[in-house]
């Protein structure tokens, strides 16, 4: 597993506000990893998807995330105990508006422009134990969907 | 003075005003009560000054529900009782845990918080904690920044700590041995009571050594100190055939036996390598050497709207074991308590490897002036759950026998299912107010997300056994009345935390203290009427 | 003991050492001048040196106590 680069001390959390960019460092990489030891029996199957659906560009992905497969395996978890949301279309409606960002910075500012959203009228989702907010939750199941597994 | 009743022998009856059973929390803050009274006392313990394992053995019991290790190995049976190894930590029970809270069976006290507010502020000073301040004061000269929790679901709680250690039998230990009309005697076991025909007073008790000296105490009244578990074992144990227990007539005795759960609720991680937690959630000192605990509770709200049982979290904090910083802090703790640290060597080695990270540490402490803090591998959120007053919960006599010939306890501890959606509820509040806050990000405790009975029961005792003759102003509901005299007897009363009807999330030392310190005022004016009663 | 404990304790001895060497030997020096030790100087010297760092083991932890109370974290784990 790549290890990315550490964070500066000022940022927290998941996601960074709209601000300052946003760099996860090891440790959350390693909560989305503790997911590792759970077992896979029980993930719903799903199906693979074409590249011209891909919902989010890889490669902004992995600049923000590193690796990725941590944030497949959340949102497979989560996907498991909330069905409704295993629709790339009304997921990318709820995250982006519609519109899908592009690139790294536009992704990250409409995630955690989500994320001060969730966490003003608290819609915390609980995915394998780990509290997230809902848009965080929906982001990896959108990642689980449509990013090829690393 | 302190006497060994082995030494003593058999003689003649003991004659006193006042005769208590126990010398733990309860029993030596009555019994410097009545220093300088010009009443008489007979302090009796069943050990000695220093624990013997033959003494403690009498405390051996049989556990039948919820594992409970407190029957053996949490309480202590010498002089000092359990406070030999108590952790000092001082609380009062908050006003809603004296009401009658319509969710909670069985709940409410027949006096409220305010009928003790005077006693918690005489317990203080037994307890060793000094001048009282309010908590804004003390936050403030700790320089803590109380966070935004919101407060219809959590409140910052704060706990004072008395000098650790408080035995209270190593503190009072002299002041008790010197003091005129008091006689401390240890080795003596209450084996037997005497009552009148009508069985509504207490004539006189036969104590006895594990060598089997006997001698016989007379006294005008009589208080069982002895904890929630011997002091229903030793009611149970008057019961013969003809007529039931002490105080036992409606079969409360031994009921609602409590203990508070403690255990993870939800891990905390952190990306910052300086957490901010750290410096809220913590033991702090102040420079009079007073030791402060930070924590969380759920508030009055919450519990209310939510029709839950009270709670209270503090972090357990595990160091980054790769960090350097983590080491040179211990270092330097060790040095300011004296001495250096233990595994000095490797200490100093790991520190030399993480020299960047030690050398930046250093710069902010000394640009910032910020409380040193530790990086984090995780922060454990260790949680401290009521127990809802439970009928089914017990304390029974078993069918073997200790040493002396006694029967010994049968404990059946049991759980309710609101001890458990509290538990939840409470893990889930506070992970989203650390979430929404920048603290971290928490994970819930597995048994606790899974739906009952497909995971155990996370939570485990305390050694804050409680309940088991509990008060209440109808006999029908209760062992003991809101003067802490036993429903139907004349002179018997019963001290600490077994007349407890619901036991907050507080460590109950404090509130044995202040309960200890209204039965000795009450006990004063009902001797003194005894003795202008008497012929 | 382990490697780590060794290095860690060579590190702290040879800090020791060297704190001492550099409070004791300006003065020892000044002294070899009034009373020369011929040969004897590089015993003196050594013993001077491991008496100093002995001290200040000693001196170190007794300093920072006396002059550091603190509203400091304490940390720790709770207690029942």
């Amino acid at each position: 597993m790549s290890g990315p680069a550490r964070r500066d001390a000022d940022q927290r959390g998941f996601a960074q506000p709209a601000t300052g960019p946003l760099q996860p460092s090891r440790r959350d990489v390693v909560q989305a990893l503790a997911c590792w030891s759970l077992p896979v029996i029980g993930f719903p199957r799903v199906p693979p998807v074409a590249a011209s659906d891909a919902a989010i560009p890889p490669a902004a992905l992995v600049e923000i995330f590193g690796d990725t497969a941590p944030l497949r395996l959340l949102g497979l978890l989560y996907l498991r105990d909330h069905a409704r949301d295993a629709d790339p279309q009304r997921l990318r409606h709820a995250l982006f508006n519609g519109s899908t960002p592009q690139t790294a910075a536009q992704m990250a500012q409409s995630v955690a422009a989500r994320r001060v959203r969730d966490l003003a009228a608290e819609d915390i989702a609980i995915v394998g134990g780990w509290l997230l907010t809902r848009g965080e939750a929906q982001l990896c199941a959108l990642v689980a969907l449509t990013a090829a597994p690393t | 003075m302190i006497e060994d009743l082995r030494q003593l022998g058999g003689g003649a009856p003991i004659a006193c005003d006042l005769c208590l059973i126990g010398a733990g929390a309860a029993g030596i803050t009555l019994a410097r009560e009545f220093i300088g009274s010009g009443l008489t006392v007979s302090l009796v313990e069943s050990g000695g000054l220093d624990f013997d394992s033959q003494t403690q053995a009498l405390y051996a019991g049989k556990n039948v529900g919820l594992p409970e290790h407190g029957v053996d190995i949490g309480r202590l049976r010498f002089f000092g009782g359990t406070t030999n190894h108590w952790g000092g930590r001082c609380t009062p029970l908050a006003p809603l845990d004296f009401a009658v809270r319509s969710w909670i069976p069985h709940s409410g006290w027949p006096i409220s918080r305010d009928d003790l507010e005077s006693f918690y502020r005489r317990a203080r000073d037994v307890c060793g904690l000094g001048a009282p301040y309010s908590d804004a004061d003390i936050l403030s000269a700790l320089d803590i920044q109380e966070p935004a929790l919101p407060p219809n679901l959590l409140r910052l709680k704060l706990w004072e700590h008395a000098p650790y250690p408080w035995s209270f039998g190593a503190i009072y230990r002299e002041q008790l041995r010197n003091a005129a009309d008091l006689r401390v005697l240890l080795y003596a076991n209450l084996t037997e009571i005497a009552t009148n025909a009508e069985r509504s007073a207490i004539s006189a008790i036969s104590v006895r050594s594990l060598e089997g000296t006997t001698r016989i105490i007379r006294a005008r009244c009589y208080v069982l100190c002895c904890g929630a578990i011997e002091n229903a074992r030793l009611l149970l144990s008057t019961a013969d055939e003809r007529a039931p227990a002490l105080g036992n007539r409606r079969d409360l005795v031994g009921r609602f036996y409590m203990d508070h759960f403690r255990g993870r609720v939800a891990t905390l991680v952190t990306a910052d390598p300086q957490p901010e937690i750290e410096a809220v959630f913590n033991y702090f000192g102040d420079p009079a050497q007073r030791l402060y605990q930070t924590g969380i509770e759920l508030s009055p709200e919450a519990q209310r709207g939510q029709s839950l049982l009270n709670a209270c979290a503090v972090f357990d904090y595990e160091g980054d074991p790769e960090s350097g910083i983590a080491e040179a802090q211990a270092i330097w703790r060790e040095l300011q308590d004296g001495k250096w640290a233990p595994d000095i060597g490797e200490k100093v080695w790991r520190v030399l490897r993480d020299l960047d990270g030690v050398a930046a540490m250093v710069r902010r402490r000394l640009s910032d002036d910020r409380h040193p803090v530790m990086p984090l591998k995780a922060g454990l959120i260790v949680s401290d759950i009521e127990q809802a007053p439970n009928p089914e919960s017990r304390v029974t006599l078993s069918n073997t026998r200790d040493a002396l010939g006694q029967r010994r306890v049968c404990v059946d501890w049991r759980a309710t299912a609101l001890e458990r959606r509290t538990a939840k509820h409470f893990a889930l509040s506070i992970g989203s107010a650390l979430l929404r806050l920048g603290f971290g990000r928490c994970r819930i405790e597995p048994w606790l997300v899974e739906p009952p009975g497909e995971a155990e029961f996370g939570l485990s005792e305390t050694y804050h056994q409680s309940g088991t003759t509990r008060m209440a102003a109808d006999p029908r509901l209760g062992v003991v009345d809101a003067d802490c005299r036993v429903h139907g007897m004349e002179n018997l009363y019963v001290a600490g935390s077994s007349v407890f009807p619901t036991g907050g999330h507080a460590n109950p030392t404090f509130t044995i203290v202040a309960l200890a310190l209204r039965l000795a005022d009450h006990l004063k004016v009902t001797l003194r009427q005894f003795a202008r009663a008497a012929p | 003991m382990t490697l780590d404990a060794l290095l860690g304790w060579s590190v702290l001895l040879s800090l020791l050492l060297a704190a001492s060497a550099a409070m004791i030997m300006p003065a020892l020096w000044q002294f070899e001048r009034v009373v020369p030790l011929g040969r004897a100087r590089w015993f003196a010297r050594g013993a001077a040196i491991a008496a100093g760092a002995l001290a200040l083991w000693y001196a170190i932890p007794l300093v920072v106590h006396t002059l550091y109370h603190t509203n400091a974290v304490i940390g720790g784990a709770p207690r029942p």
